[in-house]
């Protein structure tokens, strides 16, 4: 047994044992499996939220970027830095507040909460099921992929232990397993990449050296401008490039839920720090790979290699196992995120909200769990017909959830005339505009990334909300509560929503304990 | 500087240190923010009844 294939199994047995750890606090009820109980510090968030939005991209297509664009690729790496710190200071603590004061569960039903309307939530579920599913496909196809290139099991089979390893640990642990298993996939992902980045610049000796070699190949690709040169250089890619790692991730369903997962509001100032740490030392290091692999690997036919290439070529076979697990904890550790909220979309928010509104909350957890092992076979299934250019729809779906989600979010806690016609409208042209923008080829037409459509999203939003506010008032219980909103200060208790999937607007707790209690879970 | 064009250097080290600074003046300038970490203060007593938004608020 070779030594990678050691390390992967310690990689795998110890996030399974942190999935069996987590099952006790992960099962108590419905906040504990979806949202951990609402305890998570300030490190495991921000590793949490960066590590689940960074996915075996960042070791397969960033080191592609590098190797083909040169430092070019670094554009996408410029917006990414600053993500992980513009998420949580956008929406951190403003979200935890609203998402507590509403008794918000998913980040789903918070929309729905905030803009009130049963058809907020049929809109918004199916396309962040949709969207979500086909971006887990491509993380277990990546994981059967890089599982089958080291260990030498055949894809299926391959794939098939990928999968069972993150189903074991989310399936019983919820929420609580998958931000712990991501914290530690974070620590693993970073000691990995830098191994490789450090171990990369010795082969080449140095940075200079390895950059005047580049060079010599083709200066161009030693600018921010493309092997092109400046003449050629795309600036709407460019700015789709800042743009979609940077704003993108605060349309993300998965990413979001860490905010209200959060043991407070003000763990998003130190989780901030965190994040950006984590950042700068992680995200810059594939794409400098990738572009030095053109010295080390000049004949490299698949660019998505160049990454692991070069870590099988630089460095001892002990650490190329430890790259290779830091390789899958990159892929876990957002496959795991994607199916629990795509899990707890189908349950929660569609069966629940839809279907059967009377189900407890102990049943609540088990249909949510049953949905993941669902969705998790459905997937597997599809992800081995390994169907064409399923890479190309998974970057595409990541797109609608930024400019399909981003303006509603954002505008949910910062701006108290954002409606429910606003969000509605925004949400569905936010997924119509980059559909019809990318199949009608007004991408190759204008060089302007579809990202760039959640400009359009937020018009939208705007527009339709000063059109329709008297038709359709934002309700005064909503206002009251993101008045206190924008206050720092503790929750009032009246203003403290009873948990109850079944409505569209909540009913405070104090209401509850005046009338009926039946029914309703609420939170005391 | 570490045979990279100066518009390279420029921009990667740039942007990056402009992300530093957000992060730090957003830590710094929200040192208040402690003031949530409190418990909340069981008002049920204290509420009047217009305090309470009407259930009406469905749609």
């Amino acid at each position: 047994m070779s030594i990678e294939v050691i390390f992967l199994i310690v990689y795998f047995v110890a996030m399974a044992g942190i999935g069996l750890w987590s099952v006790r606090a992960g099962s108590k009820d419905e906040e504990g499996f979806l949202l951990g109980g609402r305890s998570l510090g300030p490190a495991v968030t921000a590793l949490r939220l960066q590590s689940s939005s960074m996915s075996g991209y960042m070791f397969q297509g960033a080191g592609s970027l590098g190797y083909t664009n040169g430092y070019f690729g670094l554009w996408y790496a410029m917006g990414d830095i600053g993500g992980g710190v513009l998420n949580l200071s956008v929406l951190g603590r403003r979200m935890r507040k609203l998402s507590q004061m509403l008794g918000s569960l998913t980040s789903i039903e918070y929309l729905e909460h905030r803009y009130p309307s049963a058809w907020t939530r049929a809109i918004a579920a199916p396309i962040g099921l949709g969207c979500m599913f086909m971006y887990v496909l491509s993380q277990f196809i990546a994981g059967g992929q890089g599982l089958e290139m080291v260990t030498g099991i055949p894809f299926q089979w391959a794939m098939l232990v990928a999968i069972g390893v993150i189903v074991l640990y989310t399936f019983l642990g919820g929420y609580l397993a998958v931000a712990y298993t991501d914290f530690v996939q974070a620590i693993v992902m970073v000691i990995g990449m830098l191994w490789i980045l450090i171990g990369t610049l010795i082969a080449v000796g140095g940075l200079t050296a390895g950059n005047e070699a580049v060079g010599e190949i083709n200066p161009n690709l030693l600018t921010m401008w493309g092997p092109e040169g400046f003449e050629s250089v795309k600036w709407g890619l460019v700015i789709g490039a800042l743009l979609i790692f940077s704003i993108g991730y605060m349309g993300y369903p998965h990413v979001n839920v860490s905010h209200m997962a959060m043991k407070k509001p003000s763990v998003a100032r130190t989780a901030a720090l965190y994040s950006t740490g984590f950042n700068l030392l992680f995200v810059p290091a594939p794409y400098l790979v990738g572009v030095m692999a053109l010295v080390l690997l000049p004949n490299l036919a698949n660019p998505e290699m160049a990454v692991f290439g070069v870590a099988e070529l630089v460095l001892p076979n002990f650490a190329v196992g430890i790259v290779m697990a830091a390789i899958m904890a990159a892929i876990m550790s957002t496959a795991d995120a994607l199916l629990l909220q795509t899990g707890t979309i189908a349950s929660h928010d569609i069966f629940k909200r839809f279907i059967n509104k009377n189900i407890t909350e102990k049943q609540s957890v088990w249909v949510s769990r049953i949905t993941v092992l669902i969705f998790a076979t459905v997937g597997y299934i599809i992800a081995t017909t390994r169907a064409p250019g399923i890479a190309d729809v998974v970057l595409f779906a990541t797109t609608i959830l930024g400019t399909a989600f981003v303006p509603a979010y954002v505008a949910a806690v910062w701006w108290k005339k954002a409606n429910t016609a606003g969000a509605i409208a925004s949400m569905i042209v936010g997924t119509i505009v980059p559909i019809v923008w990318e199949l009608g080829g007004l991408t190759d037409l204008t060089s302007v990334d579809p990202m760039a459509s959640v400009a359009i999203s937020a018009l939208t939003l705007v527009i339709v909300s000063l059109a329709t506010q008297k038709a359709n008032p934002v309700p005064a219980h909503i206002h009251e509560i993101l008045v206190e909103t924008d206050k720092v200060g503790p929750i009032p208790a009246r203003l403290a929503m009873g948990q109850n999937s079944g409505l569209a607007a909540q009913v405070p707790v104090a209401e509850y304990s005046q009338t009926d209690r039946a029914g309703g879970a609420h939170r005391d | 500087m570490f045979g990279l064009p100066m518009a390279t250097i420029l921009i990667i080290v740039g942007i990056p240190l402009l992300w530093i600074a957000y992060t730090l003046i957003f830590f710094f300038s929200t040192r208040g923010w402690s003031r949530e970490d409190v418990e909340h203060p069981d008002d049920f007593g204290d509420a009047t009844p217009g305090a309470h938004p009407a259930a009406g608020g469905a749609s």
